[in-house]
C-alpha cells in the first residue's frame, strides 16, 4: 500500500491508453511520455504496459507501507527518498515507512514511477488510464489527492537494473525540433502559410495539456473557407482552429475534430514534445512517411532488450 | 470514390464524400463491419465519423501501401443485417431542466408543447460518438427547431441534459462545457461508468427516439 501525503500539481495512474473505444468517443489516454512510461516498468521487471504514476510539474510525496522496488523517470524532478536524492533511471529499494518526494523541476515536464508489481486497482475498458474529463481510470477518475491509499500488487522476483545512458533523453533543449507529416488538410493551407508553419518558432501556450498543446505565434490561415465535416483524430495531430494557432492534439484528445490538420508529429517525436512546457519553444521540420516510419523502427530495433526482458 | 491517405505514420484515413448524408453514413458503417471482420493483421482500431473511417495500425506488422491493397480488395457487403435498434430516451422537459426553453420558444416561434412534440416525433439515425464517451451525433431534427448555438457555451453542462443547436440534438454524456440550447434532461445515463462491460447506450447506426416524462417520473426513474 501507498499512502499519498501529497498529490502534487497533477499526478495520474497511466498505461499505455485505452486502445479501441475511439469508435465509441472514449480518448486513448495513457502516459503521456510512453518511452519514460516503458523504461520505468522495464527498471522494476513490470510487463511494459503496467501502470505508473504520471507526475506532470511538481511531484507527488508518497508513504510506501510496504517494502518494494521503485523506478523514476522521465522529468529530473529532484527526486528523494527519505530526503536523500536517488537517482534516476534505475531501480531503488524502498524499506518498509520511507517516503518519496520531489524537489524541484530540472528539466522536462513529466516524471515517471512505476512500483514493483503495479497498482492493485479498476480496470475500466481495458485500462487503467485516468481520465479526468470524464472521471474514468485511476483511483476513482481523479489525480492522486493528500489521504488517497493506492494499493500495490506484490511481486515475488525483483530486479536491479540501471538504464543504459544512451536511453536516457539527455539534455531537454528548450527550443525543440518536432518533425511532422503533411496533415489531412494540408492543401487547404496557402503557399505562405506552410511556408510559416515550417518556418517559424512557436511558443506553447499556458493553456495546455495533456489532451492538447496550444501554440502562439505566427497566424497559419487556411485557403478556403469550405466547411470541413468533423473526423477521426489520432494522437499527434495539429488542427488549426478559425484563430490560426495550430493545437497538437495529445494523449486526451477528443475522438473527433472539425478543424483543418496541418500535419501529424512523428511518432518518435511524442514523448519528447511531452517533456516540453508551456513556455518552451518548438520549431516543425517536414518529413515522409517512409522517414518517419524508419525512425520509428530504429528506435523499436533499439529497444528490442525491453521487451525480450519484460513479461 | 473511397479515397486513402496516410494519416501520421499510425493511421490511415478513408474518406468517402464531404456531406452528412444517410447514404454515405452507411457506406461507412458496411466498409467498417467488412473491415471489422476481415480482421487484418496489424490493424489496432477503426473508428468512424460522418463520411469517414480512421483506421489505426502497426507499421512494424503491415506497411502503408500492403494496407491499402488489402482495403482495395476488402469485399463489402451492402446490406442492412436486420431491423435497426431503436433506444428510447425518456426526456423531462420540466421548467426545472429547460434551461433554454424561453430563448428556444423565441427562436422558432413555436410554444412548448409544440418544440416538445417535434423532437419527440423523429426517429433520430445516430451518425458516429464522439466529443465525451458514448456522446452521440444524431441526424434528423426537424428544420423547425433550428436554432443557434448559445453566445456564451457553459462552462458546465450536467450530465443528461438534452440540447439542440442548428441541426443537431443530443445529451451531454459526461459533465462538459458545452453551447447548445438545453430543453430537458434524461435520468438514464448515455455513458454509465459503472458498467464495466458495455457503458455505452448506443452505437453507430442505432436509431433514437426521445419522450417525454413528467417531474415524477424522472424522480422515479433516477437511479
Amino acid at each position: 500500500m501507498i499512502e499519498v501525503l501529497k498529490g502534487g500539481f497533477q499526478s495520474l495512474i497511466q498505461d499505455e491508453g485505452r486502445v479501441g473505444y475511439r469508435n465509441f468517443g472514449v480518448p486513448v489516454s495513457g502516459a503521456m511520455d510512453c518511452d519514460a512510461l516503458r523504461f520505468a516498468n522495464w527498471l522494476v521487471g513490470n510487463p511494459i504496459h503496467t501502470a505508473v504514476v504520471e507526475m506532470t510539474m511538481t511531484g507527488a510525496s508518497l508513504k510506501f507501507e510496504t517494502h518494494t522496488f521503485i523506478a523514476v523517470t522521465g522529468a529530473h524532478m529532484n527526486a528523494c527518498l527519505n530526503g536523500k536524492p536517488i537517482h534516476r533511471n534505475e531501480t531503488v529499494a524502498v524499506e518498509r515507512g520511507s517516503i518519496l518526494s520531489f524537489g524541484k523541476l530540472e528539466e522536462g515536464f513529466r516524471a515517471y514511477l512505476a512500483v514493483a508489481g503495479g497498482f492493485q486497482i479498476d480496470v475500466f475498458l481495458n485500462s487503467m488510464s485516468t481520465y479526468l474529463y470524464a472521471s474514468i481510470g485511476g483511483l476513482n477518475g481523479k489525480s492522486l489527492q493528500k489521504g488517497d491509499m493506492l494499493p500495490i500488487l506484490e511481486k515475488k522476483k525483483m530486479v536491479l537494473r540501471k538504464l543504459p545512458d544512451h536511453f536516457s533523453k539527455g539534455k531537454v533543449s528548450s527550443l525543440l525540433k518536432v518533425r511532422v507529416l503533411p496533415g489531412i488538410e494540408y492543401h487547404l493551407f496557402t503557399e505562405a502559410s506552410r511556408k510559416l508553419f515550417f518556418q517559424s518558432e512557436f511558443q506553447i501556450h499556458a493553456d495546455s495539456n495533456r489532451m492538447g498543446y496550444r501554440m502562439s505565434g505566427q497566424v497559419i490561415e487556411h485557403s478556403s473557407r469550405e466547411e470541413m465535416l468533423s473526423s477521426g483524430i489520432v494522437g499527434g495531430t495539429i488542427q488549426v482552429p478559425e484563430n490560426g494557432n495550430p493545437i497538437i492534439l495529445l494523449a486526451d484528445s477528443q475522438t473527433i475534430g472539425g478543424y483543418p490538420r496541418i500535419a501529424n508529429v512523428a511518432s518518435v517525436d511524442i514523448p519528447y514534445l511531452a517533456q516540453q512546457k508551456p513556455g518552451d519553444k518548438i520549431r516543425f521540420q517536414k518529413i515522409s512517411l517512409e522517414e518517419s516510419q524508419a525512425l520509428s523502427f530504429n528506435k523499436e530495433k533499439k529497444l528490442g532488450f525491453l521487451l525480450k526482458e519484460c513479461r | 470514390m473511397k479515397k486513402y491517405q496516410p494519416y501520421g505514420d499510425t493511421a490511415l484515413l478513408v474518406t468517402f464524400g464531404n456531406q452528412v448524408s444517410e447514404g454515405l453514413h452507411l457506406e461507412v458503417q458496411f466498409f467498417l463491419r467488412a473491415l471489422e471482420e476481415k480482421k487484418i493483421e496489424g490493424v489496432l482500431e477503426c473508428f468512424a465519423a460522418y463520411s469517414t473511417v480512421t483506421i489505426v495500425y502497426d507499421f512494424l506488422k503491415i506497411s502503408y501501401s500492403e494496407l491499402v491493397s488489402q482495403l482495395e480488395h476488402l469485399e463489402v457487403a451492402k446490406v442492412i443485417v436486420g431491423a435497426p435498434k431503436i433506444v428510447r430516451i425518456p426526456v423531462c422537459y420540466h421548467a426545472h431542466f429547460s434551461w433554454d426553453m424561453d430563448e428556444v420558444m423565441k427562436q422558432t416561434v413555436l410554444t412548448k408543447t409544440q418544440v416538445v412534440k417535434l423532437h419527440t416525433t423523429p426517429i433520430y439515425l445516430v451518425y458516429m460518438l464522439g466529443f465525451t464517451p458514448g456522446f452521440f451525433y444524431l441526424g434528423g431534427l426537424d428544420d423547425k427547431l433550428r436554432c443557434s448555438r448559445k453566445e456564451n457555451p457553459r462552462l458546465r453542462m450536467e450530465e443528461g441534459a438534452v440540447g439542440i443547436a442548428g441541426m443537431q440534438t443530443g445529451v451531454y454524456s459526461v459533465s462538459s462545457p458545452g453551447g447548445w440550447q438545453i430543453i430537458g434532461k434524461t435520468p438514464v445515463s448515455v455513458f454509465d461508468k459503472k458498467d464495466q462491460k458495455n457503458p455505452f447506450l448506443v452505437k453507430p447506426g442505432d436509431c433514437v427516439q426521445f419522450y417525454e416524462i413528467s417531474w415524477e417520473e424522472y424522480k422515479k426513474m433516477q437511479r
